[in-house]
């Protein structure tokens, strides 16, 4: 009997290697977590007006080269551990599952900050210039909520804009920031101001607000951890695309900044006030004309749509691992056709909530929404990133795995030495992020709100490891953990309720 | 009564048995679901066992050939990959080879490949050219039938407390682990669902529950993936 084979060039291994993924595309795929053109106009023009602090660039530079440090560590513990795109694995796993429930609630917060404070500012961009282009008339929050219906619907699908699409609005974005800043730094009039790299205004009063400033921007870089086990080197591939994009990304910040800053001279903090993130566009808008301004508004309409879907389909995956731990309530982590729909409506439910009682309680979608919203969730990722890099250390001591000193001792300890630093500057200076605010207001309600979160994290930690101590064991292993499969509804569930035990079967 | 097409025929047409000959899973979840089912097939032919998370080819296998359009050239992968691990190692010892590692491999795209070469041989499939915008090309069952009944027969069986022989126990299996059960059968009364478990637990055999037990844990590592 003859073997027929088919006519197919592909091979099995062939076809894998085909979709591994190289450096750029890793690159390319961390960038598009990151949303330039939001940063740029909207996070440093509004951090400008509401904190009235100049040393912006600087600030980037302090935080690119913390996190290129912690990514050292970061990255080769990510080698050794599954669900390595979630900081609370690593956090389980370096310093005790307790922390890591608290690290992952502390997260879904922080994410979720993120993702709500992208309808503040798309509210707050869209009405003007649909004012301006068709002379419709409507709030904020409903074209807020039609964005939130699109993500809603788009994320209960599971369709989240194709790699090709990110990477276009990325390229994109990063190309208008590079152009404007160009443009800006060629208009006649403009003079160099050293007060964006000034160090010393960076330590001094409120100088911490910039560093949590930073942290927002940089937020999402992290995502490169998740993929190792697609990379074409695990060695080396996810590594050099995470320290190029912080690198690029970093200089880009930091010159952008610059500009912006040195343009507006010394009523800067007063036209950022007045202009919000049009100041960069109107600065453009010199030496480029009005077109400037409506590309601008364009792209930063799309960086916010693209950051909002992103965001949601993080959240939930996140919600979704937690759920298949057990850690949350099991129907988080079923899925449907492979859509864990259910992570996604309830985050759907939370982004409605947020813009309703933005809405009725004529809450500014700005700098309340977008700018807290962001910062908070910056601040938040800064703690996790923090306590990961402690964690990359406990990791280590227990065992090398194999790693040089450098990336298992050295590099994390700088990188955590570094970090614990800005930390402290930021969580001691929210009252000059937040601004001025009605008390009790946003500086003294998220360190509580924080506080709550983590120490009911650890111990809802501590009373899994008494009643349930197998879904304690699977903390932080995701998908893998021992109760994952047996509480997601499938195989591993049936056989477990076939046998009375809440737990799966022994794998004969 | 239809004959019963091969595993990964049955697991392919469940998965599209809708009113257009849509899949009702993502890509990823049916390129695991039809990379595990050839794997479950060569295993139901004895040709390969699974052990610890490593599979294996059965020596005893080495002098046929498979004249099958889709585990037949995975069999000829396989013990190529098997005799380049043999000669690296220096060994005579049986060399397993990473499960994980294969349902990957199978899944980025060329387990759909074959199953779809298979199902174009049988006649049960056609191309069709869908959207109104972007064309692109989809294949689906060529009779809504065809396509319903693996489904049609599992329910079938559980429902009249019929035991089911080891393929449809692997098929029920395959459709849990991937996700596909809420869409297929939902009408499974609680008692139809001990019934099942029962059968699984006494029948299917140990290599196939392993190999079931992975997919599901590669099924949610992929939902984490975007």
């Amino acid at each position: 009997m003859s073997s027929t084979t088919p006519a197919h060039s592909k091979t099995v291994s062939n076809s894998l290697a085909a979709n591994r993924m190289g450096a750029p595309a890793i690159g390319m795929a961390i960038a598009s977590s990151i949303a330039p053109l939001t940063v740029v106009a909207g996070v440093v023009t509004t951090g400008l007006a509401v904190t009235g602090l100049t040393a912006v660039s600087s600030a980037m530079i302090a935080v690119a080269v913390a996190l290129m440090i912690f990514a050292v560590g970061y990255l080769a513990m990510a080698r050794h551990i599954t669900n390595a795109g979630a900081f609370y694995a690593y956090i389980s796993k370096g310093i005790g599952r307790p922390f890591g429930v608290a690290a992952s609630w502390l997260a879904l917060l922080a994410y979720n900050c993120f993702q709500v404070a992208s309808f503040g500012g798309l509210g707050f961009l869209i009405a003007p210039f649909l004012t301006d282009k068709t002379g419709l008339d409507l709030p904020w929050w409903a074209y807020a909520l039609v964005i939130w219906a699109i993500v809603a619907w788009l994320g209960r699908r599971d369709v989240a804009l194709s790699a090709k699409v990110l990477g276009v609005l990325v390229v994109s974005e990063t190309v208008l920031v590079v152009v404007y800043s160009f443009a800006i730094l060629s208009s006649s009039g403009f003079q160099f101001s050293a007060a964006p790299f000034s160090v010393s205004n960076l330590f001094a009063g409120g100088g911490g607000a910039l560093l949590a400033i930073g942290a927002t921007a940089f937020a999402g870089v992290e995502q490169g951890a998740v993929y190792v086990e697609e990379s074409k080197d695990r060695l080396r591939s996810v590594p050099r695309a995470t320290y190029v994009t912080i690198a690029v990304i970093g200089v880009l910040y930091a010159f952008a900044s610059w500009v912006q800053i040195s343009a507006g001279g010394p009523g800067v903090i007063d036209q950022a006030g007045k202009e919000g993130p049009d100041m960069f566009f109107n600065q453009a808008a010199v030496p480029l004309g009005g077109w400037a301004v409506d590309l601008g508004h364009l792209l930063f309409i799309t960086s916010l749509i693209a950051a909002a879907i992103a965001f949601h389909n993080i959240i939930a995956r996140y919600t979704f691992a937690l759920g298949r731990e057990g850690v949350l309530p099991k129907a988080f982590g079923e899925t449907v056709g492979g859509v864990p729909r259910n992570a996604s409506l309830a985050q759907s439910v939370l982004g409605v909530v947020v813009i309703a009682i933005y809405a009725l309680f004529h809450l500014d979608p700005l700098v309340q929404l977008f700018f807290w919203g962001g910062t908070t969730g910056g601040v938040g990722v800064l703690l996790l990133i923090t306590l990961t890099s402690i964690a990359v250390i406990g990791f280590f001591l227990r065992n090398s795995y194999g790693e040089t000193l450098w990336r298992r001792l050295v590099a994390p300890v700088i990188a955590t030495v570094l970090l614990i630093g800005i930390s402290v500057l930021a969580v001691t200076n929210l009252s000059t992020l937040y601004g001025p605010a009605p008390s009790p207001g946003p500086a003294v309600v998220m360190p509580i709100v924080a506080a709550v979160v983590l120490v009911a994290g650890i111990a809802w930690g501590l009373v899994l490891k008494q009643t349930q101590p197998t879904v304690y064991q699977g903390i932080g292993l995701g998908p893998d953990s021992a109760v994952a499969t047996s509480t997601a509804g499938g195989f591993s569930a049936l056989m477990a309720e076939a046998a009375g035990r809440s737990t799966p079967t022994d794998v004969r | 009564m239809p004959r019963t097409a091969p595993l990964a025929n049955d697991l392919w047409m469940a998965a599209h048995d809708t009113n257009r000959g849509d899949c009702y899973l993502q890509p990823r979840q049916l390129g695991i679901g039809l990379g595990s089912a050839l794997l479950a097939e060569l295993a139901l032919g004895n040709w390969i066992w699974i052990q610890d998370e490593l599979l294996y080819l059965n020596p005893d296998g080495d002098n046929y050939t498979l004249d099958d359009p889709a585990i037949g050239p995975l069999l000829k992968e396989l013990r190529a990959e098997t005799q380049k691990d043999s000669a690296r190692r220096l060994t005579n010892e049986p060399v397993g080879l990473q499960l994980k590692i294969w349902i990957q491999q199978l899944q980025a795209g060329i387990a759909q490949e074959w199953v779809q070469d298979r199902l174009l041989g049988e006649r049960t499939i056609q191309e069709e050219v869908r959207g109104l915008i972007r064309k692109r090309s989809v294949w689906v069952p060529i009779d809504n039938n065809v396509a319903g009944w693996p489904a049609n027969r599992l329910k079938d069986s559980l429902h009249k407390g019929k035991p089911l022989n080891e393929q449809d126990l692997a098929l029920a299996a395959l459709v849990m682990a991937i996700g596909l059960s809420k869409a297929i059968l939902t009408d499974l009364e609680p008692q139809h669902q001990r019934y099942l478990a029962q059968q699984l637990d006494a029948t299917m055999r140990p290599a196939l529950h392993k190999l079931v037990v992975v997919v599901e844990r590669e099924v949610g590592r992929q939902t984490m993936l975007r």
